[in-house]
């Protein structure tokens, strides 16, 4: 559901399936727990994800505010899913790229 | 089941305002990604949730708001939940929903955003059920906000859609509703800038700070329904229906008969069918008696204590001895106007009544009644001459003109006709509304029209220099224009 690279310097964290509830809540303690290890900036790439839950934009958002975490940003966002963080108003609190 | 009542943080009577809206947006986001089946599906499954808790709710709402007849509020309930359901399940609401080849136009249904769902006291559960079924299957998060004395009846409805909407995967917040509420906050939440409309059903002034606070509103204006029986109605089955609809719910709905304008000719008939219902014909002096406990003089509205209350409550109140099983009273009035407060709306078992001397008198009757605090409501008229129903329509300011119908449940639709069924009835422009129609999921969409080029043919074939020729006239250049070669 989310695999993990270390690339330059960086965490990229690879998310494979579409980021229903279920999928969130069996995937989050795994990548917090990845995240505060590795202490990198941290890439969500989620070129696989074509749907979002409401608990993945407040993922992203912790994310974002990891004290250790320097940078945080989402490549690869296709753009139905970018819509969804327009409006939920809270791409101007991310990178996306 | 994450907690989604929004309590109340300041422990001032206010509420945090910024929290619900970032849920809503978040939930309206969530919401844009759903299918038209995912939709339907939810839809489905909160309208079958209200639907079994239909009995639950009204007495509830009863209980808490001491208006009305718990029964009533139950059909109520089974308007707003399967009448509004068979009315909207097949609406596409998703994605493209016509694709029109010969125009060129493709319409495609977009959500509009969240929604900020004003509730009355005298509909309660009715109106949360359908606002929120209209708001979801249009993907739209939406916010409850109850009167004040109906908080606790509407929040639990709220509450158990919620949860029959989660079961379906349903976005989180996708329902909220203020535990608390104070003028300030929700002067505060009509302003956010993430509010996209406001559902304002209720009072004048409720609806009217709506409309003053910048986002866009969908209102309702009050009603002053006259119910005009004309010579080629069947008295009998009119004055029937009369009953069915004022004497519902003890008169709370706003679409519900005010008054009886009769011909003189049926005058005597008509007195007779009301009172072999157990209409009371009030005297002069039990008339002013209950305009005494009807009104407030000072605010010149009706008195709130009488609302969807009983007749026999309220002619105990004024000291009258209607009989206990009196299910009307009928004030026969000269007037119209601030002199004759009966003339106003009142919503309770109570009507006016006028003699006319034929049919423009009692049309002029009816407009001073339309005009008199119900424009672009809904006006009634029972007849059989179709030309004189057409006739009474186009001289009456009026969203809905129900014809031979009990108004009440005709405005309402569904029940006696083909009117959406619908628990927020536009006023058109009379009642400072947008819109004279029954207030339905369609209103809740933003459509997208995808402009295929189709060039209009007669420019193709047209000289444009004629339009910077002074000299030629606009017959010249339309005959130029329309030129079928």
């Amino acid at each position: 559901m989310v695999q993990f690279k270390l690339e330059d310097k960086k965490l990229i964290c690879l998310f494979s399936k579409n980021m229903e509830t279920g999928n969130c809540v069996n995937c989050e303690g795994e990548l917090f727990k990845k995240i505060r290890e590795t202490k990198l900036p941290v890439v969500f790439d989620l070129k696989e994800v074509s749907y979002i839950a409401s608990m993945f934009l407040s993922m992203c958002l912790m994310a974002a505010k990891e004290p250790d975490v320097e940078t945080f940003i989402l490549v690869n966002v296709q753009p139905n899913v970018k819509k969804v963080f327009k409006i939920a108003g809270i791409d101007k609190h991310l990178t996306i790229l | 089941m994450k907690e989604t009542a929004v309590a109340d943080t300041s422990n001032a009577g206010g509420i945090d305002i910024e929290n619900i809206m970032e849920k809503a947006s978040f939930a309206a986001a969530i919401f844009s990604q759903l299918s038209q089946e995912h939709t339907d599906r939810i839809v489905r499954a909160v309208y079958e949730a209200g639907f079994k808790n239909r009995i639950k709710l009204a007495k509830m709402a009863h209980e808490e708001t001491k208006l009305g007849v718990w029964q009533d509020k139950v059909i109520k309930n089974v308007v707003a939940t399967q009448f509004v359901y068979e009315d909207i399940k097949n609406l596409k609401t998703v994605g493209v929903i016509s694709d029109d080849k010969e125009s060129g136009i493709i319409e495609i249904a977009q959500p509009i955003g969240p929604i900020f769902a004003l509730i009355p006291v005298t509909n309660p559960t009715s109106t949360v059920i359908f606002k929120i079924l209209i708001a979801l299957k249009t993907r739209n998060p939406i916010i409850i906000s109850a009167h004040h004395r109906a908080m606790k009846c509407c929040n639990e409805t709220a509450r158990i859609l919620y949860e029959a909407a989660l079961k379906e995967d349903a976005p989180q917040d996708c329902i909220q509703w203020l535990e608390a509420k104070s003028s300030e906050s929700t002067r505060a939440l009509m302003r956010h800038k993430k509010l996209a409309l406001i559902l304002a059903t209720g009072g004048s002034s409720l609806v009217g700070a709506a409309y003053s606070s910048g986002t866009p509103a969908i209102g309702v204006g009050p009603g002053n329904v006259p119910a005009y029986i004309e010579k080629t109605a069947d008295v009998g089955f009119a004055v029937e229906q009369i009953f069915i609809s004022k004497t519902f719910d003890n008169g709370t709905v706003c679409a519900s008969e005010q008054s009886i304008i009769v011909d003189k000719s049926l005058a005597d008939k008509a007195q007779k069918e009301i009172e072999a219902r157990k209409g009371y014909f009030l005297s002069e002096d039990e008339t002013k008696r209950i305009e005494e406990v009807a009104f407030d003089k000072e605010r010149g509205l009706m008195n709130t204590a009488i609302v969807g209350q009983s007749a026999a409550s309220i002619a105990k109140l004024a000291n009258i001895d209607a009989g206990a099983d009196v299910r009307l009273l009928i004030a026969p009035l000269k007037g119209i106007g601030k002199e004759h407060p009966l003339s106003s709306e009142v919503l309770a078992p109570i009507l006016a009544f006028y003699v006319a001397n034929d049919f423009e008198h009692a049309v002029n009757l009816c407009i001073d009644l339309n005009f008199h605090g119900g424009i672009g409501h809904t006006v009634s008229i029972f007849s059989n001459d179709d030309e004189k129903i057409q006739e009474f329509a186009s001289v009456m300011n009026a969203g809905r003109i129900v014809v031979n119908t009990p108004s009440s449940q005709g405005a309402v639709g569904g029940l006696y006709n083909t009117l959406h069924p619908s628990f927020t009835l536009g006023c058109g422009s009379g009642g400072k509304n947008i819109t004279t129609d029954n207030i339905s999921a369609k209103h809740l969409l933003n459509i997208q029209r995808i402009a295929r080029r189709r060039v209009n043919r007669r420019l193709e074939k047209f000289d444009n220099k004629l339009y910077f020729d002074e000299s030629i006239d606009i017959k010249a250049i339309e005959d130029e224009f329309n030129r079928n070669y």
